[in-house]
């Protein structure tokens, strides 16, 4: 019964997992991640992406009052920031959000402001979506690990 | 020391740590630290990253068993002397990983001193084949293999540099004996796994990554033949101009003529030698065999009995061959018709190597043999007996599915049972503007070849599939004005939808972009279109009908705005296969052949034959078409006039093509 639960769960991440390769917001990078996860690191995934949505969090929202200010002129640190974006969504392997930091990039470096500002709303569109789906990953995975768990009990 | 070497070599070629190295990774993204630290660990090194270049520094210092190091290339200090300077001291290897956004100019010291780079994101195949620069420092082969003074780190082409590199290599070195013997064990222990590893790593990369040109350095090592191409052949084709720039010089040379020499001609690129386009084109091939492989094959092979199909055509498209089936439909009576040539057909076999909208549509065979249409033919619509409207027109596709069958309206008075009326070939490039393949209007070489190498884009033999073509935001026309559009001419403004439609449209090969074998090749276009009287039908001429004719005179006047140029856009978003085009090149026996078929024309004209001798190709430039027939010049056939029939030899094809539609379409208008 447990063991059902397990399978289903299996499935179900498999699934979400799946849909998002083919959307696009996922790329072959992530599966190098998840290749890396081991016994020595059993939580890898789930850390780095921890470690990518705190730093993308901070990144974005200093986007966000850059552009918000008024006087704002300083397309250079937009750039600065949206490479660290760039360099991080691509080494997760998030395709998506690394092509909309693109354009937004280059929206950036030809100081269009009002580009700028709907390349960020599409930043964080995408940066939302992922880490919505990345979330529901992971609880998924959670349960997983526990009725998998379950299944042998001490 | 090569000894010891040698056996670990044969232990474990890939895993095994080199001696007791630790790794010191030096980067401020956090994030492909942590992937890069994991995936060295893998390998069972030992990580130490830092942050800082300064931070670097006295991690060196500190620690003894360094024995690589991997920078990121634009943190603020990494080239600062004390850096540098600790590393040549301490005979430490070292690695840049360039950041997928290059900010900052690298420095001469830093690439003079590093050995290797490494693009973001990375991968564990790059460092899998790290192990190879991480030696004992005891090995002393390291640093005599050192080529890092020859070469770039940033990806260029710089084939100099790789050759003198390859001087380099070949001169001897002191520890030349450890060297060769390294090779020697290299080449009898099953280190060809790992090159044939990274020859099909680097393979499957070439298009996607650029890679270091000191790449090749490590293929010399493993003591096979270096191929200069390799490394270099990467970086070389990444730059999308250049490889927009060579599908162009193919698209000229057709398929049969592509041979690296002209096309390393026509391209005229600097950079380029014989070898890189060779392989380029070998590459690409091979690409277009995977691609043509993978697209869903349906239902509908064709056997060589269901369709016609004309065997002196070839893909790509002519313009001799459009030219040459136009007159026939127009001149010939249909019994003379030759029944190897299909009449309205436009384009060779369609070659499915390139994704494209109309795809599969046309690959319609014959519709007596609706469901066994093959990717490949040109669709051809056999006549029925009388005009049959609901038999041609009704194909069942939703507006929003259907790329492209314009209705072959059932007024395809084709009422001659041996006649064909093929559509156009869809060609490959569905994100141009549909330009109708028919005739007068059309330009199938509406191409401007020059313009078009420029933009690589190539508008040319685009299926006929004009208007027709039911992309999700097309709108219905009124009745009127779809007539005109009824497939073959396209006007202008539904071009500049389509091709806006077009243009964002990803070719998607699923099903429901072909044709469908239950729809038993019908075609619908609009449903506005089923009420089209027979009149209605096609422009230029599929129908030999007499009162067809007059239909269609009066049908294009209507067009007349519409007709002429398709623009298209310049840097599309079209994938790059989609941009290939189809063949115009001069073919000189082709137009033998047309010019033979033209003597039987002459009898057969509906109107006065005087005009027909005025109807060949001439020689002189006939401007662009859209002047001629959008201005309706007085006097075209004065101009033809003056054009004689035998200059062709040696023309080129678009010129002729065009002349003969515009011709072909005073003639018509004429009446």
């Amino acid at each position: 019964m447990l063991g059902l639960g397990v399978d289903r769960l299996q499935a179900d991440i498999n699934r979400l997992l799946t849909s998002l390769f083919h959307q696009g917001v996922l790329d072959e990078q992530f599966l190098q991640l998840q290749q890396l996860q081991d016994d020595t690191s059993p939580t890898f995934v789930y850390d780095v992406i921890n470690i990518y949505f705190d730093e993308s969090d901070k990144l974005l929202r200093n986007l966000r009052l850059l552009l918000m200010d008024r006087e704002f002129s300083d397309y250079k640190k937009i750039g600065l920031h949206l490479n660290q974006l760039v360099g991080s969504s691509s080494s997760i392997g998030a395709r998506r959000v690394r092509n909309v930091c693109v354009a937004f990039r280059s929206a950036s470096e030809l100081s269009n402001r009002p580009g700028c500002l709907r390349g960020l709303e599409v930043v964080e569109h995408e940066y939302h979506y992922l880490k919505n789906m990345m979330h529901e990953i992971f609880q998924l995975e959670q349960q997983r690990l526990l009725a998998a768990g379950a299944r042998y009990p001490m | 020391m090569a000894q010891s070497l040698a056996v670990n070599l044969v232990e474990n070629i890939v895993h095994e740590r080199v001696g007791d190295i630790s790794i010191l990774v030096i980067d401020d993204d956090n994030i492909s630290n942590a992937t890069l630290t994991s995936i060295l660990e893998k390998f069972s090194y030992k990580v130490i990253s830092v942050k800082v270049a300064n931070e670097a520094v006295s991690m060196i210092e500190k620690q003894k068993d360094i024995g690589l190091v991997i920078a990121n290339i634009e943190l603020p200090n990494i080239d600062s002397q004390s850096f540098l300077t600790t590393l040549l001291h301490k005979d430490i290897p070292l690695i840049l990983i360039t950041p997928e956004i290059m900010t900052k100019k690298t420095s001469d010291s830093l690439t003079k001193a590093t050995l290797f780079c490494l693009k973001k994101p990375i991968f564990v195949n790059d460092i899998e084949n790290l192990w190879q620069h991480v030696l004992p420092k005891k090995s002393q082969v390291f640093e005599k293999i050192n080529i890092a003074e020859k070469q770039k780190i940033v990806m260029t082409e710089d084939t100099k540099q790789i050759e003198a590199f390859m001087e380099n290599l070949k001169r001897p070195r002191t520890s030349q004996a450890t060297l060769l013997g390294r090779r020697k064990y290299m080449k009898a222990f099953p280190t060809s796994e790992m090159y044939q590893k990274r020859t099909s790593i680097e393979n499957a990369e070439w298009k996607t990554k650029p890679m270091c040109p000191i790449e090749i350095e490590n293929k010399g090592r493993e003591g096979e033949k270096v191929e200069i191409n390799i490394g270099s052949r990467c970086g070389l084709w990444t730059n999308f101009e250049r490889h927009m720039k060579f599908l162009a010089a193919l698209s000229i040379l057709g398929e049969k003529s592509s041979r690296p020499k002209s096309i390393l001609r026509i391209m005229n690129d600097p950079s380029l030698n014989h070898r890189h386009v060779a392989s380029h084109l070998q590459n690409y091939k091979a690409q277009i065999e995977r691609i043509n492989e993978t697209l869903p094959r349906n239902e509908w092979i064709s056997t060589e009995k269901t369709f016609k199909y004309p065997s002196n055509y070839e893909y790509p498209f002519k313009a001799s061959n459009l030219t040459k089936n136009l007159i026939e439909i127009f001149f010939k009576k249909p019994s003379e018709r030759k029944e190897t040539t299909p009449n309205l057909h436009l384009g060779g076999k369609l070659d499915l190597t390139t994704p494209s909208l109309f795809g599969n549509i046309l690959n319609n065979s014959a519709i007596e043999a609706p469901s066994t249409t093959s990717n490949n033919p040109p669709y051809n619509i056999p006549s029925t007996n009388g005009v049959n409207h609901s038999g041609l027109v009704s194909t069942s596709f939703s507006s929003d599915k259907l790329l492209g069958l314009p209705s072959l309206p059932s007024s395809v008075g084709v009422s001659n049972t041996d006649t064909r009326i093929c559509f156009p070939n869809s060609d490959p490039k569905p994100m141009q503007s549909s330009t109708s393949v028919f005739g007068t209007d059309m330009n199938p070489l509406d191409i401007d070849p020059i313009s078009t190498l420029n933009s690589c884009v190539f508008q040319a033999d685009h299926s006929i599939v004009g208007e027709n073509y039911f992309l999700p935001d097309y709108t219905i026309e009124p009745l009127d004005t779809n007539i005109d559009q009824i497939g073959w001419i396209p006007s202008m403004e539904k071009n500049s939808r389509n091709e806006a439609n077009m243009n964002h449209t990803d070719w998607i090969p699923s099903t429901e972009n072909y044709v469908h074998p239950e729809t038993d090749m019908n075609i619908i276009s609009l449903e506005t279109n089923t009420t089209q009287t027979g009149g209605a039908f096609s422009r230029e001429g599929f129908v030999p009908c007499e009162t067809n004719y007059d239909d269609n005179m009066t049908h294009r006047e209507t067009n007349k705005g519409d007709m002429g140029l398709v623009p298209f856009e310049e840097g599309d978003d079209v994938p790059i296969e989609d941009l290939i085009s189809f063949d115009i090149d001069v073919n000189e026996m082709d137009m033998d052949v047309w010019l033979e078929n033209y003597d039987t024309f002459e009898k057969n004209i509906h109107f006065s034959t005087g005009n027909l001798e005025n109807v060949l190709p001439s020689n002189t430039q006939v401007g662009s078409i859209s002047q001629i027939s959008m201005e309706g010049q007085d006097n075209p056939l004065a101009m033809h006039q003056r054009e004689g029939m035998n200059g062709m030899n040696g023309e080129d094809n678009i010129d002729i093509g065009r002349k003969n539609i515009d011709l072909i379409d005073e003639i018509l208008r004429e009446d």
